[in-house]
């Protein structure tokens, strides 16, 4: 019995230094491992980098074996990025289950769905990553790109509706920096926000007065929306500054040629209004003559009957002959166009200008 | 007064079930680190390692553990489960620690020397030897020092699958083949202590990292029945194949005893030039065959291979368990299903980690042939009782058509082969326990006397339980259950010992 007792005590007090001494094995055991996996995430973010995104995985996937699920996250960006969607989701299912709020899961998620055509689960994980929470340092600033790659996810679908409800949540509360509101301005422009997109674009041009791209895409929103005095002021300031493309000079060519041409421009005198009355109506004949075409002969006959009243002096006694020029013009602009194709400047800042007219 | 604490042989045993669970928690820790230590030194970290050592390493160690084996440790060879089951039933729950010491060493060697092998069954072989190291310094009654392997076997196990239920029942059902319920309480106690210890070093993960899990459609239990037919058919080939190998190369001459782990390790070293997934253990792959790594085409190479090696690996006498390798072969046809039925049923294929669990059990069920353990272990070890449907229609099918087209489950062939006649757990599960009513002179019903005081026995009991109770007299009235005072019998002594003669010697 004595011999049991002290077989037994020693069994238990033996416990004791056997747990410290596979304590101690463990611990070196466990800085082992760290010490590979860091060195193959190294390797990963390396190859990453390089755009070896192949090679990113292995070495992803070797030190997350050696730091259990450490680097799942990485192997799965590493995965997304060479283009094998069905392993990542699987890697980033498992995290999800475990952190169904992060952000990094979900955009992840996301961006596979997206690829995947699988819009209304691309759209659920998208929402959950600009709601999720990030531990990068500007998660602001990361749940607004979140939200910015999935409006334009929405717009190369051609959603615009659902992209404008996202933009326009961006708009209320817009980024610090002129080139990301400029850039989500775009993007509204795209979703046909005009307004809203002109309104961030003024805000962006306070901020950084010298911004070309803003002013550029300021006029030409301007000009869509008839505004042509601000649309030649916002693509002179976009000439001044050196940002204006060659469209972006036509269109500033163009809008100011309607300035120049447009007779129902408020402020104008009586007799200016006359005196463009007159040059539109020669600019008419003009695109008539151009186009030979037989079905233009009516209208050149009409011309060769109307061509003695419009002139300053005979339209300034009969106000009802304007409307009957300016009317002329009208057809006769769109029928050349209809014959023989876009005229020069001059045709197509008329056009603008009774397109206007008409619309109101 | 002084009252010293003094323990009944029952409370010695629970004392010592939990610090067989310690003990055999430590030491499996210890089997880990050792593997892992192994296979860092010799292939490098990456899971890819370079070609010359990937094939030259396993050969040069198969020579190194044949030594082993032949020189030193003799009782070594084998996965464990039947030496733990021989220790049980024949050698009153003796194993040499040597054996432990043995076991610990070339399993090392070989699995972290990329034989494609598992370190389950040496650790449950490692915890019955500890166990019945310890039952003997403390002089333990007979009964009891034959019950102390299976107690740390359980722990040794379910140390290994850091799974109390799975460890428990695979015991149960496997080694002892009963629900004791003095052994049960000491069973259950080494399991949980020991699962705790290596918890508490190694951290609560389970085994696997489990994808969650859904069915997406009823017809997907199809797919399922499919895996367990393919899984079943996979098990026969798998233990058709060690039956004719093992023995025909153990009757080679004892010099080739030395050659045979060398070759298998070339062997598998070979395979491992094209899928390293096949060496060693293999859990990180089985991980990754959930995570859907892996094309159908790669999942049923590696299915095949694992085939290959592990039979290479076991019949040329390598110690090292089945366990794993079991799992692997399982995970990889379960996935291997799932991305065919992509392919064919896209819309009704539910997420790849599910079928690789139901795949693991399935070859469990089918190889091993513990239906119990193969089902709770999947519940256990993915957290997820859902997955229970598929996995019990999978595994059953699996069960039954081993059981139709191969004779004996894998370790009552091995034992066979051995020449080592242990019990069959499957066969007595099966036994066909007669009972009173069979045997029992059936009388006209009628009512017992009051002032009858002899002992009766009612017609569900067995044969054994009467026995027992009849008290050496050659009668006993028969009663009715539902009501002790109506006679519906007499079961007489004679009639027993007539139907069942005794054999002559």
């Amino acid at each position: 019995m004595f011999r049991r007792r002290s077989v037994l005590a020693l069994m238990i007090v033996g416990v004791v230094p056997a747990f410290a001494t596979i304590n101690g094995l463990v611990s070196a055991a466990r800085a082992r491992r760290e010490a590979i996996a860091r060195d193959w995430a190294r390797r990963g973010d390396a190859a990453l980098a390089a755009g070896r995104a192949a090679d990113a995985a292995d070495d992803f996937r070797t030190a997350d074996e050696y730091a259990r699920d450490r680097y799942r996250l990485q192997l799965a960006i590493a995965l997304v990025a060479s283009d094998r969607p069905a392993e990542a989701e699987a890697h980033l299912q498992t995290l999800w289950d475990e952190t169904p709020g992060d952000g990094v899961i979900n955009l992840q998620l996301a961006r596979i769905a997206a690829r995947q055509q699988r819009i209304p689960d691309a759209i659920r994980y998208y929402h959950a990553a600009i709601d999720g929470s990030w531990t990068v340092a500007d998660p602001v600033a990361a749940r607004r790109a979140a939200r910015l790659e999935l409006a334009r996810m929405l717009l190369a679908r051609g959603d615009r509706t659902q992209a404008q409800v996202e933009l326009v949540a961006l708009a209320a509360d817009p980024p610090p920096a002129p080139a990301d509101q400029v850039q989500l301005a775009s993007l509204l422009v795209a979703a046909g926000a005009d307004n809203r997109a002109l309104n961030l674009l003024e805000s962006a041009l306070r901020l950084d007065p010298a911004n070309a791209r803003a002013a550029a895409l300021a006029g030409s929103i301007d000009a869509r929306l008839g505004d042509y005095r601000s649309a030649r002021a916002h693509l002179d300031r976009a000439r001044r500054e050196g940002g204006l493309d060659a469209a972006g000079a036509a269109l500033l060519d163009t809008v100011t040629r309607v300035l120049d041409l447009d007779p129902d421009q408020r402020g104008l005198s009586a007799r200016e209004r006359l005196r463009r009355t007159v040059r539109a109506f020669e600019i008419a004949s003009a695109a008539l003559d151009r186009c030979p075409s037989p079905t233009l002969d009516a209208m050149r006959d009409q011309r060769d009957r109307l061509a003695k009243q419009v002139t300053t002096r005979a339209l300034a006694g009969d106000p009802d002959a304007v409307d009957d020029a300016l009317a002329f013009v009208a057809g006769a602009l769109d029928a050349a166009r209809s014959a023989c194709g876009e005229g020069g400047g001059d045709e197509r800042a008329l056009e603008l200008v009774f397109d206007r007219r008409a619309a109101t | 007064m002084r009252r010293r604490l003094t323990l009944n042989e029952d409370q010695l045993l629970l004392l010592v079930a939990i610090l067989i669970g310690v003990y055999s928690g430590l030491a499996v820790v210890a089997f880990r680190l050792a593997i892992e230590w192994t296979r860092l030194l010799l292939f490098g970290s990456s899971l890819r390692p370079p070609a010359l050592r990937t094939v030259l390493v396993p050969g040069a160690l198969g020579l190194v553990v044949a030594a082993l084996v032949t020189g030193l440790f003799p009782a070594v060879r084998g996965s464990g489960v039947n030496q733990t089951k021989a220790a049980l039933y024949i050698y009153d729950g003796f194993i040499a620690f040597r054996t432990v010491i043995g076991k610990f060493i070339t399993c090392v060697l070989a699995i972290g020397g990329g034989f494609s092998l598992g370190p389950e069954d040496p650790s449950l072989q490692i915890g019955a030897g500890l166990a019945s190291a310890f039952g003997r310094r403390l002089k333990l009654s007979a009964d009891r020092l034959r019950f102390i392997a299976p107690i740390g076997a359980a722990a040794g196990i379910a140390a290994a699958f850091n799974s109390p239920i799975t460890a428990v029942l695979f015991v149960i059902e496997e080694v002892i083949g009963r629900w004791s319920a003095g052994v049960l309480g000491a069973v259950v106690l080494a399991a949980v202590s020991s699962v705790v210890t290596e918890q508490w070093f190694l951290g609560d993960e389970p085994l696997f990292r489990v994808p969650p899990y859904h069915l997406v459609h009823g017809a997907e239990l199809l797919a399922y029945a499919a895996l367990g037919v393919l899984g079943g058919a996979l098990s026969i080939l798998f233990v058709k194949t060690v039956g004719a190998l093992r023995p025909r190369l153990r009757a080679l001459p004892p010099w080739t005893w030395y050659v045979q782990p060398m070759v298998a390790g070339l062997l598998v070293g070979a395979i491992g030039l094209r899928f390293p997934q096949v060496m060693g253990a293999g859990y990180e792959y089985i991980d990754q065959a959930m995570h859907d790594q892996y094309g159908w085409h790669t999942l049923v190479a590696l299915c095949l291979l694992k085939v290959v090696a592990t039979t290479a690996s076991f019949v040329s006498g390598t110690p090292g368990g089945l366990f794993a390798p079991t799992l692997f072969v399982g995970a990889m046809l379960g996935g291997a299903v799932c991305a065919i039925e992509r392919i064919v049923a896209p819309g009704l294929t539910g997420p790849i980690g599910a079928y690789a669990l139901v795949g693991m059990g399935t070859l469990f069920a089918g190889i091993l042939r513990a239906p119990m353990t193969s089902v709770f272990m999947i519940v256990e070890v993915s957290g997820n009782y859902s997955i229970i449907l598929p996995v019990m229609i999978s595994n059953t099918i699996a069960y039954l058509l081993s059981r139709q087209f191969q004779q004996h489950a894998l370790f009552d062939l091995l034992s066979r082969q051995d020449g080592t006649e242990l019990p069959s757990m499957e066969e007595e599960r099966e036994l066909d326990v007669r009972t009173v009513g069979d045997v029992m002179r059936p009388t006209e019903q009628v009512a017992r006397d009051a002032s009858d005081d002899r002992a009766y026995l009612y017609p569900d009991q067995s044969i054994d339980t009467a026995l027992r109770l009849l008290d050496g007299r050659a009668t006993a009235p028969v009663v009715h259950r539902a009501d002790p005072r109506r006679i519906v019998g007499v079961f007489v002594l004679e009639d027993v010992i007539k139907a069942n003669p005794l054999e002559e010697p």
